[in-house]
């Protein structure tokens, strides 16, 4: 019985299509490196360069003149020119930067308010009960490094990071 | 008129059989080429806007107790989209990273109108930049952080390293980092932008922002028998393999998805970096002050592409003896520039090193 021909084997003389796939490869390798070549010699950056130096040369005047008459149209329209709407989207860039600093200075006010609240529980809590050192509201005082790593992943107190959530969650809605 | 025979009847169905493998075949074509695939899928909340920049944080699937305290920023470039980080499920980086305990950010620029044709890499690194590190700060409640740039993502990263060292940046990940243009003869787009052949004011005025269409021909035709003839003649071979289909589709998918950079930051890039390699020569200024990236402090990890052709490895490598600082490390990985990240061998070979690498220093800095 004859085997099937093996299409893995380069050598097989019976397998037309492993030899045409083979060559196929061997061309697209080396019209590769010769295409790769071209393009990042000189010539072809000089070339290029003109040519979409031409093409820049001859929209630019229609785009000019394209321009103009929208502008005119959307007037005689009462509409908005696209330079007005871009005049609009930069104020409201600015306005963000202005609501952006506010925030920043909110959040500073509320990581002091939250500081000074701790500051009122420990005193309180010093003041009911005063604990032996080394231990933190009756229980014993861990590593604190292991402390500090818990407080910088639950910082902010449940209310603040709930309001948080609420902000990012109707930003995503309004989105 | 003969009867048909038993071996006629055997063709017939056989050509039947490879008709309908090949209508089969034709019918995933045309969906691969023609539909989007559902990419960036990780779980995520917006926590922060600014004009088009978004700053997403992803939800975290690690208990808290076992989360690394350092919050990790992805930062990617301003051409093509940042999903790219987190292309599909089981292949996203960003995806591997939660599920290693990292709290993880990502900056997304967005895709800027004409009205921000004039942004330059003064507006990203100084303005938009510090603003996200800030809500980061504010919503992690973390003092310190780590930020991870890619491509322009790693330009702007190293500028804002350079710029404001005590900001917190602990660790600093440059992937194919574009910084050093002192070799005008390597390849990738350094003969192309040269001033002799491009006018670059010309195009910025003419468009506003540089059209994605055309950074797109540029990449592409750094390549073009890969990029225009073997991709397709590559899928065409696997499209009967459903791994194959999916990681092609997800990936056309984003490399389809054309955006614009801003007029200013690509003449900026052009001009400043690719002409004048001001960043190397310490002559690179934003908003008035030097960008010295000796001044950088963060410990700093560089991933190169060995195959890289957008960004050639000599384009990065020089870096490594300016960056200020002891702790450095430069890693050579095979593969191309989108690949080493978002290919298949990813998973295996570049983000468990770039886990390796950040994780003990994630772990560090809450212990002062």
């Amino acid at each position: 019985m004859s085997q099937p021909p093996d299409r893995d084997d380069p050598t097989n003389l019976l397998d037309p299509f492993g030899l045409w796939k083979q060559s196929q490869e061997a061309m697209l390798d080396s019209w590769s490196k010769s295409m790769t070549d071209a393009v990042n010699s000189g010539p072809y950056a000089e070339t290029t360069g003109r040519m979409l130096d031409t093409y820049l040369t001859v929209s630019a005047p229609l785009r000019k003149i394209m321009e103009q008459t929208m502008t005119q149209v959307l007037g005689q329209l009462s509409l908005p020119s696209r330079g007005e709407v871009v005049s609009i989207a930069e104020r409201m860039t600015n306005i963000e930067m202005r609501l952006d600093d506010l925030d920043a200075r909110l959040d500073v006010i509320l990581r002091e308010v939250e500081r000074a609240a701790s500051a009122v529980v420990a005193l309180g809590a010093l003041h009911v009960a005063p604990t032996s050192a080394g231990t933190q509201n009756g229980a014993p005082v861990k590593n604190r490094a292991t402390q500090r790593r818990r407080a910088s992943t639950t910082s902010a107190p449940a209310t603040a990071r709930t309001a948080r959530g609420a902000t990012a969650r109707s930003r995503a809605k309004a989105e | 008129m003969t009867k048909p025979t038993k071996t006629t009847g055997a063709g017939v169905r056989a050509l039947e059989t490879q008709l309908r493998d090949i209508e089969e075949s034709t019918r995933t074509l045309q969906k691969v080429l023609t539909t989007p695939f559902p990419i960036a899928q990780t779980p995520k909340e917006v926590i922060w806007t600014l004009n088009k920049a978004r700053l997403y944080h992803y939800i975290p699937v690690v208990p808290p107790a076992e989360r690394h305290p350092v919050p990790l920023l992805l930062v990617f470039a301003l051409m093509n989209r940042s999903s790219i980080l987190d292309l599909r499920p089981g292949n996203s980086f960003v995806e591997y990273m939660v599920n290693q305990g990292y709290d993880v950010y990502l900056l997304d620029w967005g895709v800027p109108g004409l009205e921000d044709k004039n942004l330059k890499f003064d507006d990203y690194v100084l303005e938009y930049l510090p603003r996200a590190i800030r809500k980061l700060k504010a919503f992690s409640g973390a003092e310190c952080f780590s930020l991870l740039g890619w491509c322009i993502g790693a330009l702007i990263t190293t500028m804002y390293a350079a710029l404001r060292p005590g900001d917190g940046l602990a660790n600093l990940i440059l992937l194919t980092a574009p910084l050093d243009f002192s070799n005008s003869q390597c390849r990738g787009f350094i003969r192309w932008v040269s001033d002799e052949h491009f006018d670059v004011d010309k195009l910025v005025a003419v468009y506003g922002n540089m059209p994605g269409e055309l950074l797109d021909y540029g990449a592409k035709a750094l390549k073009p028998v890969e990029n225009y003839i073997t991709n397709y003649l590559r899928l065409w071979e696997n499209v009967r393999d459903p791994r194959v289909v999916e990681s092609w589709h997800a990936m056309n998918t984003w490399v389809t998805d054309l955006i614009p950079i801003a007029g200013g930051a690509y003449r900026q890039l052009i001009v400043d970096l690719y002409r004048h390699n001001r960043l190397m020569e310490g002559t690179m200024r934003l908003r008035g002050e030097p960008v010295d990236v000796g001044h950088i402090r963060a410990s700093v990890l560089t991933l190169i592409a060995t195959e890289d052709h957008i960004v050639p490895p000599e384009q990065t490598e020089g870096i490594m003896a300016k960056i200020g600082g002891g702790d450095k490390q430069l890693l050579k990985i095979p593969g191309g520039h989108i690949g080493m990240m978002a290919g298949s061998a990813a998973v295996k070979r570049t983000w468990p090193q770039i886990d390796a690498w950040l994780a003990p220093r994630s772990d560090s800095h809450t212990e002062e």
